[in-house]
Formats: structure tokens, C-alpha cells, sequence
């Protein structure tokens, strides 16, 4: 008699994997912690986050907007401005370092760096260029609007009873004298390069599981019922500014992300959902990516909303009024057209 | 001056102003009014130089309001003033009021706009006539919570001129400042005995509920329409 002779079918390849249809993974996921129907759930992260929320009301259940747009803006325009896509409009947070800074910000009253990128059309905010179209109008206008998200974000964590994060990236840009991080390399979508100042930083797993357990501590301090759902994105890297192939940098990055994510779920009120491993596993062949396999496709979201809805017991919620899956915003993808990819 | 008056239930305001008191004012003016209740003017089309009511119960209205023509003819009048038929205009202007970005302000008001039956009516009335025309926005809410100020109102109505009234060459008239509250809101008085649109139906000519704050009386309809004619005549 060994262990393994008491482990269930789902612990093994052949009986969990191998012999089941291609996309049939029952017992991936036994979450920590339920997800009543009247949950108020929060929901931040990379790019790929930006389809929790969606699914989320799509069924019915409520999904924290915390920051209204204006009345009258149409879905596709509330897009193009950072509405909707998370529960306040940070945009897309993809470093665990860059949601602690926002737990800081809203949370803990810390100053907001002052950086402001000034353009010929526009002011950019460095924590969020893609956010409006052409830039702000004034230097006052980007200042209102982060304090504006900064109290939405507040407000999300503290009327929260999940706070739902996707973990993105390890790579990241920080301004060597301030030590302010960048949502994307400056130059890229907004702002201008400077090798002198701006400093490229891969953060290792020390680096990620600090900042993110301390991002936890903030949010928990604030709200201490707040359980804390972990993803990773299973999105790879458009572009590394390492000296690696990207396909190596990818993995190093998910690797890190996972590994963290999976450390935190081993604390209490923190939990793990493998989209990841439901997107890449070798089983899928890469089917639920678009033929760049990179991006997910559409059927790949729905297939991780699925399952997560089945394993919280609440599969018998009907999609209503399903949205276009495939409208998000990826400042990262914008490297591709500065990278020289064809 | 001819002028054609089309529009939903609150035409009814603007005609009991004209009927009461306005018209003597202005004797060289003759108005004919079309309106049906709610959208269904939605349901009328440009055709051959006229605007044509595409179902029986649209027809019908507004051979009622207009003593009996069943067309609009472009011919026929010298202006058109399109009324109503948006919604909650107030929390448009409301935007105005909220720390959003000008952008996005700018481009709410282009998508609630669009969105309109206001500005989707007024498209077809400018495909069938050169004349000039103008719109007249629901009023807004009654109530003495409004926010903001002249300022506001008047940066919302210029900003929608500029942006979609005037590519179209249409103007978008200003509800008069004595009526308004704020930015966002009508005088409650203004609404107090406001009367359901008449157009031959059971209903026709009573009181809306005291608390409906979306419908002005005549007393509202006489400042507006006085007001306007006084710039547009």
C-alpha cells in the first residue's frame, strides 16, 4: 500500500486526463469557498479579467460597477473609454506590484504619482494611456479622473464579498528616479522612451508573491470578509523586453504567476481557478486560441466560464443577453506594432 | 410664417401655451400641429416630398391634431419644429455636472443622440426639405433638485449643436431659463395640471397624476413657444 493507491481518478493522467473527451476535465476545480447568487463580486486583472465581469452579469449575478459612465454612452463607446471592463476603471492591471499600488492609493491614502505624459493630442495618464481616446483634455482632467477611480476602486474592495484578480504579467517598466511603475512601456502607446530613466524590471517569485500578498493585506484590512479568487492569464507575452525568446519569457512569466497564485491559495480565504491550465493544457491542442495562439477565442472564454460556473453550483444560470466576447483592450498587444512584428 | 409642429405627447404643452395666449402675439404666424402619443411618430417615412404615417393608429393621430391632413407636406410649410420623442435628457445634461472628461461627456451626448427617435425623426424631415428646422428636447424633469446651472444647460445645448444639430443644419432650442431649476430641472409649477395630449382618445385632455413630473402645462408651453417664436420669427 502506497498513497497513491488512495488518490481519486482525478490525481491521475491517464484516468483525469488521457481517457477522458478532449474537453472534459470534471474535479479540475472544488472551490475554498462558495459563490452565492447574491454575491457582490469585484473583479481586476489583465486583459483576460475583463471577461469575468461580463460573464458574471450575463447571468444574473452581481458584478461590482463602481464606476458609472456617463449616461447615454453607448456599450461599444463605454469600451473605447475604460468603462465596464472593470470594476472601477483602472484598466488593465497586469502585475501584482501595479495592484498593490492601487490598494495603496485607494486604500491606505498613499500619494499618486505625479507623472502625467503630454502629447500633441492629448494628456496621458502613465497608470492607464489607453484609457481615453486621444489623451485628456487637460492635466486637471487626468487628475480628476484617477481620483475619480481611485474612490470607485475603494468603493469596490470595501462592497466586495469577492474580490476576483487574473495575474498577468512579471515584466514591467518602472521610472528609475520615482520608482513609479508603468501600465506599458513608455513610447510604446503614449509618452516617450528614455533609456536613461525608464528601467526595465522582471519581477521574480519573491517580488510577485510580496507585492501580491501585501496588495491581500491592504484589501483585507479594509474588508476583512473579502475572499480572494486568483487566476492567471493564459494570454502569452506579445512582446518581452528581455534577452529571452518570447516563447521562453512566457513561460518564465506564467511560471512565476502560477506558482505565486498557487502559494497564496494555500491561505485561508484565498483561492485558485485554473483558467490557465484549461486554456493551455496539451489536451486542448491549442483549440481555444485564435489562430495567432495567443489570444483566446471566444469558445475558450466561454469554456473557463463554464466550468467555473458548474463547479460554484451555478451552472443552471443562463447566459442572457450575451455580449461580444472578443472587444477587449490589451495595451500590451500594442507592442506588436512597435516590436516590428509583421 | 407656416410652421409645422411634429412631435409626441408634449406637443400637447406647447400647443395649450399657443391656443391660450401665444397666437394673438403673433399674427402672422400659422401654426399646424401633427402628434402622437409616445414613439409612434417613429412610424412615419419621407416619401416624395412629404412625411408619410406608415400604420392606421399613426394616421389617424395626426389627422386629428392637424384637423385632418393625413401627410406632411414639406411643401406646405416655411419651418418645422420637432418635439420630444428623447428621454431623460436631464441626465445627459448631468453629465455635464460630473467630473467626467470632456471626451467622454462629448462622445455620451453623440451616442444618446443617435440613439434618439428626436434626432432619427428629424433625419427624415431634413431628407424631404431644405426649410429651416428646429428642435424642441423634452422638458426636462420637474423637481427643485437640479444640479448645475445656466453654464451647464448652455454648454450641453451648445456642444449638441455643434456636434449634431448643426452638421445637419438643424437647431436645437434652448429650454427657457425661467422654467428651468439648475442645469437639470423644470419648476414644479410647470407641471402641476399638465394635461394628457388630445388625439380623439378616451383619455384626451385630462389631467396627468400630480406626481407625473415628465408633462409641463400651458402656462410652460406659452413661455416656450413665445420664446421661440420670438427668435425664429
Amino acid at each position: 500500500m502506497h498513497p497513491y493507491k488512495a488518490q481519486p481518478d482525478r490525481a491521475f493522467w491517464k484516468n483525469g486526463v488521457e481517457n477522458r473527451p478532449t474537453r472534459a476535465v470534471p474535479d479540475l476545480w472544488t472551490p475554498k469557498f462558495p459563490m452565492p447568487e447574491n454575491s457582490r463580486v469585484a473583479s481586476y486583472g489583465s486583459c483576460f479579467a475583463q471577461h469575468i465581469g461580463r460573464a458574471l452579469e450575463e447571468r444574473g449575478l452581481t458584478w461590482l460597477r463602481c464606476e458609472s459612465p456617463p449616461h447615454g454612452m453607448r456599450a461599444d463607446s463605454q469600451a473605447r473609454f475604460g468603462y465596464g471592463q472593470f470594476s472601477s476603471r483602472t484598466g488593465n492591471i497586469y502585475t501584482a506590484s501595479m495592484l498593490e499600488n492601487w490598494c495603496k492609493w485607494a486604500l491606505e491614502g498613499a500619494p499618486m504619482p505625479e507623472e502625467i505624459w503630454e502629447t500633441e493630442t492629448g494628456h496621458f495618464d502613465p497608470l492607464r494611456p489607453n484609457l481615453e481616446p486621444g489623451g485628456f483634455a487637460t492635466q486637471d482632467e487626468v487628475l480628476a479622473a484617477r481620483k475619480t477611480t481611485v474612490a470607485a476602486f475603494r468603493k469596490s474592495i470595501l462592497g466586495a464579498d469577492m474580490f476576483i484578480f487574473t495575474l498577468g504579467l512579471t515584466e514591467r517598466w518602472v521610472n528609475r528616479e520615482t520608482g513609479m511603475e508603468y501600465q506599458i512601456c513608455p513610447g510604446t502607446l503614449a509618452g516617450s522612451f528614455d533609456p536613461d530613466l525608464h528601467q526595465f524590471d522582471n519581477m521574480d517569485y519573491a517580488a510577485v508573491d510580496g507585492a501580491l500578498s501585501r496588495a491581500i493585506a491592504i484589501m483585507r484590512r479594509a474588508n476583512p470578509d473579502l475572499q480572494i479568487l486568483l487566476t492567471v492569464s493564459p494570454v502569452p507575452l506579445t512582446a518581452t523586453g528581455d534577452d529571452k525568446h518570447v516563447l521562453v519569457a512566457s513561460t518564465y512569466s506564467k511560471s512565476v504567476l502560477r506558482a505565486v497564485a498557487g502559494a497564496a491559495a494555500a491561505r485561508d480565504g484565498i483561492d485558485y481557478f485554473p483558467s490557465y491550465e484549461l486554456i493551455t493544457a496539451p489536451t486542448m491542442r491549442g483549440s481555444l486560441y485564435l489562430p495567432n495562439q495567443r489570444q483566446v477565442a471566444d469558445n475558450g472564454v466561454r469554456f473557463v466560464m463554464q466550468h467555473f460556473f458548474e463547479a460554484q453550483g451555478l451552472s443552471h444560470l443562463k447566459r442572457k443577453a450575451p455580449q461580444a466576447l472578443s472587444t477587449l483592450t490589451c495595451e500590451e498587444e500594442l507592442l506588436d506594432a512597435f516590436g516590428g512584428a509583421a | 410664417m407656416r410652421l409645422a409642429v411634429i412631435g409626441n405627447s408634449h406637443v400637447g404643452a406647447l400647443k395649450k401655451g399657443w391656443d391660450r395666449s401665444v397666437a394673438a402675439e403673433f399674427p402672422g404666424i400659422s401654426i399646424c400641429w401633427f402628434a402622437s402619443p409616445k414613439t409612434r411618430m417613429t412610424e412615419i417615412h419621407p416619401e416624395a416630398g412629404a412625411l408619410v404615417p406608415r400604420t392606421p393608429e399613426l394616421e389617424r393621430d395626426i389627422a386629428f391634431t392637424s384637423d385632418g391632413l393625413t401627410r406632411i407636406e414639406a411643401d406646405s410649410f416655411d419651418a418645422f419644429l420637432v418635439v420630444g420623442l428623447n428621454r431623460r435628457l436631464e441626465r445627459q445634461i448631468g453629465n455635464f455636472c460630473t467630473p467626467f472628461s470632456q471626451a467622454a461627456r462629448l462622445a455620451a451626448l453623440e451616442d444618446y443622440w443617435e440613439g434618439s427617435n428626436h434626432l432619427k425623426l428629424v433625419e427624415k424631415l431634413r431628407r424631404i426639405t431644405n426649410k429651416p428646422i428646429h428642435s424642441a428636447h423634452a422638458p426636462l424633469k420637474s423637481g427643485t433638485d437640479g444640479t448645475g446651472g445656466t453654464a451647464e444647460y448652455e454648454t450641453y445645448l451648445t456642444a449638441s449643436n455643434a456636434r449634431v444639430f448643426a452638421p445637419i443644419e438643424v437647431a436645437l432650442v434652448p429650454q427657457p431659463a425661467d422654467t428651468r431649476v439648475g442645469a437639470t430641472r423644470t419648476a414644479p409649477k410647470f407641471a402641476k395640471g399638465s394635461e394628457r395630449l388630445e388625439t380623439g382618445r378616451a383619455l384626451d385632455g385630462l389631467a396627468h397624476s400630480e406626481d407625473e413630473p415628465f408633462h409641463m402645462n400651458g402656462t410652460y408651453g406659452a413661455i416656450w413657444m413665445r420664446g421661440f417664436l420670438q427668435t425664429a420669427a
